[in-house]
């Protein structure tokens, strides 16, 4: 579409477009957003004399690409700045520790299974940077990129499903989004799942509006490779068949299921392929035996009380308000809809808690809360200039909310390094080099539990076991060798340092419980203590038989 | 450094045995080795905790000792299962002049009360019970003719241990009591540091030893040492070895006696592994390392089959026992190499002598080989490393990297193909054509209203 618009401004399809602004900026945006918004428009605004320059930012402002490209630029920095503040906690540690081991790294080889509970998509990529050494910063590095990708997927969706604008405030609140921040800052696996899950429903939209198989193809090929690097994103394919049965926008329901069904197939079954064949089929069924029948983990109310905080309460509102909109009512809801609620049923089902496991919801929530910002009308009591001025004003509020959440959740404490995949573990890697630099080789560590078991091992590549690890096959983590007799595994000389922390502690007190008894009985002597401010948080006893 | 004499030169690798000279410098070793630990365990052959180690020969395959069932089949040395029953052995002086049989080595399984009993005496342990003191002897020095000093039983070789003799002990048993000059005496008047630690051993029993202690602790049978103070106090339970250890305090010379981890049939011997490797890890992460040297061995053979005929005593006076296993556990160890050296029990005594400028107690100790030929102070020290019993952690599943790569990459490159075959194909039909299929929703000017 080209054309001329009321009062000299000229928009030109896929060419320079050039505007003479002889009034003020706001009647030119004025004049602008009576134009549909579309992708191969582009503006470039031109002025004369002492406005040049709040023209110029006119042009920033005005310009898709460097709107977005400023969200990213926020959406980096937040994930970048400062990441190797802490060490590795116990889950990155034996990501970390698989790709090095995958990679050949001989200080991981022997103490690091490359089979464990998940597929292996991201042990894979990052092993090239783990081939020697034990280094920790460049898999975050890898990490905060594929968050990155994550908030480009959410503009992508959001400018498919809806608009530009939306896109844009989608991915702002996504970039700034504490729980997308703290997780992304991780080695898990969350990231690069989640990335490609939100890809994925880019082109599911796009498909929706098309039309044209081959776009439902390629987004169950990336449901594929998001299932590859975590099993767990199976369920958004749930929730996408759940849209293409219910809505009225999909022509043939069943035949569209076959051929994303056939397609996600088409890429995971790859994954089933080298467990198979690799003859660790037995071993990937331990673990989904084990993960089937544990026992819950948390309370009912723990996504309430963990993750929703962690999205922004207002973010979810927001969403919860687009749900409930009767404009919403549509295919775009119904599909936001389905995304989102997929992973949230699931998993408040499934006994097995996680702070990340919520993470696929979090961009469609975005992107409806981007939704609700950029339509919601206050009842019509607000005139359309006030209404347009309160929907910035909230929408600036709520980003600044966020932006504010992630400094007090990811900077400036590390409160949530007690919760698995909440954050590094503060004092770990300090630990572990300890151990490395100061014991012999050889020597065993006993911890408190398996997830500082994996951090000392990753840090020090001294072997470590932990101490609260089940003796009942059907209740441990098959990766981990029990202690069945503590006791004689000191006096044999197994272990000559026990290793107390005060994360483990706090989940589990009976067993730093059992610790202490050992140590009193063992003439425990302290040879090492990590402080994370004025309270010990890793202890090192050495202890004789 | 010791002069090679036969064989070739030490390679560090398991497998390789060599004999060396053992005229060495008493001087040098003293001044890299400045403490002696001696761990003497029980009743063990070398064949019987060696026979399958990787750098020995294997026994003769058509080996099969006679029992004494007339017409009943040959015994031949097999491998003692996990769950086998292990019952003692005659290890007496008379059963093991009988299964020596003037060399012959035919007289193992009738040495014993019942051809049941006989049978078990030619097994002998595989990797799965051995693991521990078989890597040891990968690390470091294993001497693969090494005798007991007596063919009588423990307490007459533990006795060779510190005295160098036997004090013409019969069969009375350590019970009676004997006052022979010990290293200990000569120690103690040199201002030489000392200690004998035992395993469990509590103030009590200082005064009062049980007989069992009194086999394994030649000291506790000796009235005179229990009645000086200066001596007395210097037996010990195996607590302060740690202890001393950890606060710098370890003696010149310590003797280590196990008592419920002695590994003397019937029971495992993975429960005196675990002491011993207690004992050694607790030494390799302490300072002491660098300048100590551990000699592990056993005092008898146990009623255990051994090929090797024990060679005759110099000066007339019999037979040696028969060969048990000693390694020799330092920094300056001959790392993997066994070495073949004739050695016997008094050559724990010869080393001490030697190391610390004493007299030699008796002419057997003053004949016999140093430890020291197991020694090359020249080498670059082998570094400590803690054994552990177990593996910590799941056997480390590494599987074929290479299908892993070509399958996850295998799986990308899947996706990336039909993303590529759908974007061509969106370009091919100009890229704005609605699916008529799909169409049956929103027209399009709805959808730019929904876009707004």
């Amino acid at each position: 579409m080209a054309g001329v618009l009321p009062g000299r401004l000229f928009l030109i399809p896929g060419r320079l477009g050039v505007v003479s602004v002889p009034g003020s900026i706001t009647s030119v945006e004025r004049k602008l957003r009576e134009v549909p918004a579309a992708s191969d428009l582009r503006l470039v605004v031109e002025a004369e004399g002492p406005r040049q320059l709040l023209v110029f930012l006119s042009r920033i402002r005005e310009s898709p690409s460097w709107q977005v490209a400023g969200v990213l630029g926020l959406a980096a920095l937040v994930r970048m700045v400062d990441l190797g503040r802490f060490g590795y906690n116990g889950d990155e540690a034996v990501y970390a520790g698989q790709a090095a081991s995958l990679a050949g790294n001989p200080l991981f080889v022997n103490q690091f299974p490359v089979f464990r509970a998940h597929p292996l998509l991201l042990p894979v990529l990052l092993s090239p940077l783990f081939k020697e050494g034990t280094p920790d910063l460049r898999g975050r590095v890898v990490m905060a990129l594929f968050g990155v990708a994550m908030v480009v997927g959410c503009y992508l969706a959001g400018r498919e499903i809806y608009n530009h604008r939306t896109g844009r405030l989608a991915a702002l609140l996504m970039a700034v989004m504490p729980y997308d921040v703290t997780i992304s800052r991780q080695v898990l696996l969350d990231g690069p799942a989640v990335a490609f899950t939100v890809f994925s429903l880019w082109l599911l939209a796009r498909w929706v509006r098309k039309g044209g198989m081959l776009w439902l193809a390629s987004s169950a090929a990336l449901l594929g490779v998001a299932i590859l690097s975590k099993e767990t994103m199976v369920v958004m394919a749930g929730g996408a068949a759940a849209f293409m049965l219910v809505s009225r926008r999909v022509a043939h329901p069943l035949r569209s299921l076959v051929i994303f069904g056939g397609s996600i197939a088409l890429v995971s079954a790859w994954g089933i392929a080298a467990l198979v064949l690799t003859s660790h089929a037995a071993t990937g069924g331990d673990y989904i035996a084990w993960q089937l029948t544990r026992s819950s983990n948390h309370a009912l109310a723990f996504y309430l009380t963990t993750v929703t905080p962690a999205m922004g309460w207002l973010v979810v509102g927001c969403a919860a308000g687009a749900l409930m909109q009767r404009r919403n009512r549509n295919w775009q809801g119904l599909l936001l809809g389905a995304w989102a609620l997929a992973p949230i049923v699931f998993f408040q089902l499934y006994p097995l808690k996680g702070f990340s496991y919520l993470l696929p919801a979090a961009p469609p929530i975005a992107l409806l809360a981007a939704r609700f910002l950029r339509t919601f009308r206050w009842g019509g009591r607000l005139s359309e200039e006030g209404a347009r001025i309160a929907r910035s004003a909230l929408s600036t509020a709520i980003a600044a909310s966020l932006a504010i959440g992630v400094w007090a959740t990811v900077f400036s404490s590390p409160a949530g390094a007690g919760m698995a995949g909440t954050g590094g573990l503060p004092g770990g890697r300090e630990a572990g080099r300890w151990v490395a630099a100061n014991l012999v080789p050889g020597t065993g560590l006993m911890t408190l539990g398996p997830s500082m078991a994996n951090v000392i091992e990753f840090y020090s590549h001294y072997p470590a076991q932990g101490l609260s690890v089940s003796t009942d096959p059907l209740h441990r983590n098959p990766a981990y060798t029990p202690i069945t007799n503590p006791d004689l595994a000191i006096r044999d000389g197994q272990f000559s340092y026990l290793v107390w922390d005060a994360y483990s502690a706090a989940r589990s007190p009976s067993t730093s419980a059992r610790m202490s008894k050992l140590l009193t009985r063992y003439h425990a002597r302290a040879v090492y203590m990590g402080r994370e401010g004025r309270m010990s948080v890793i202890v090192i006893y050495q202890v004789h038989p | 450094m010791a002069a090679l004499v036969l064989g070739f030169p030490s390679r560090g690798l398991a497998g390789a045995t060599a004999t060396f000279a053992s005229g060495r410098s008493p001087a040098s070793a003293a001044g890299h080795i400045r403490h002696l630990i001696v761990i003497v365990q029980s009743h063990h052959s070398f064949d019987n905790y060696f026979a399958l180690y990787e750098g020995i020969p294997a026994l003769q395959s058509n080996l099969c000792l006679p029992t004494a069932t007339a017409g009943a089949s040959c015994i031949k040395p097999f491998t003692l299962a996990s769950s086998q029953s292990k019952a003692g052995l005659n290890d007496s002086s008379a059963a093991t002049l009988h299964a020596i049989d003037g060399g012959r080595m035919d007289g193992f399984v009738t040495a014993q009360s019942n051809t049941e009993v006989g049978t078990v005496a030619m097994g002998h342990y595989g990797v799965q019970e051995m693991g521990y003191y078989w890597s040891l002897a990968r690390r470091f020095t294993l001497f693969d003719h090494f005798f007991a000093a007596s063919p009588g039983g423990s307490f007459p070789n533990r006795l060779f241990s510190v005295a160098g003799q036997d004090a013409s002990y019969a069969n009375a048993g350590a019970a009676a009591g004997v006052d022979v000059p010990t290293i200990f005496d000569e120690l103690q008047a040199e201002g030489i540091s000392w200690k004998y630690y035992v395993q469990g051993l509590t103030a009590p029993e200082i005064a009062a030893p049980t007989g069992y202690q009194k086999t394994m602790v030649p000291l506790l049978a000796m009235p005179r040492v229990l009645g000086d103070p200066a001596m007395a106090a210097r037996l010990t339970d195996v607590g302060q070895y740690f202890t001393d250890l950890e606060s710098g305090k370890l003696p010149a010379v310590s003797y280590v006696a196990s008592t419920s981890s002695s590994e003397q049939p019937p029971q495992d011997p993975s429960k005196g592994e675990a002491f011993v490797r207690t004992l050694i890890n607790a030494l390799t992460q302490s300072a002491e390392w660098s300048t100590s040297a551990v000699i592990l061995t056993w005092d008898d053979a146990g009623g255990w089959y051994d090929h090797v005929a024990p060679p005759a005593i110099a000066g007339g006076g019999g037979r040696l026992g028969l060969r048990v296993p000693a390694l020799l556990i330092s920094p300056y160890s001959r790392a993997g190499t066994v070495v073949s050296n004739r050695m016997d029990t008094t050559s724990i005594l010869r080393f001490i002598e030697q190391n610390w400028n004493l007299v030699p107690l008796t002419a057997r100790d003053a004949s016999s080989t140093s430890l020291a030929v197991g020694l090359d102070l020249a080498r670059r020290p082998i570094p400590p490393r803690v054994s552990t019993a177990a593996p910590m952690q799941a056997t480390a599943a590494r599987g074929p990297a290479w299908l892993v790569y070509i399958f996850y990459l295998g799986a990308m490159v899947v996706a990336a193909g039909i993303l590529t075959w759908t974007v061509r194909s969106e370009r091919r039909r100009g890229g704005r054509r609605p699916d008529p299929k799909l169409e049956k929703g929103p027209s399009a000017q709805r959808v730019l209203e929904l876009r707004k």
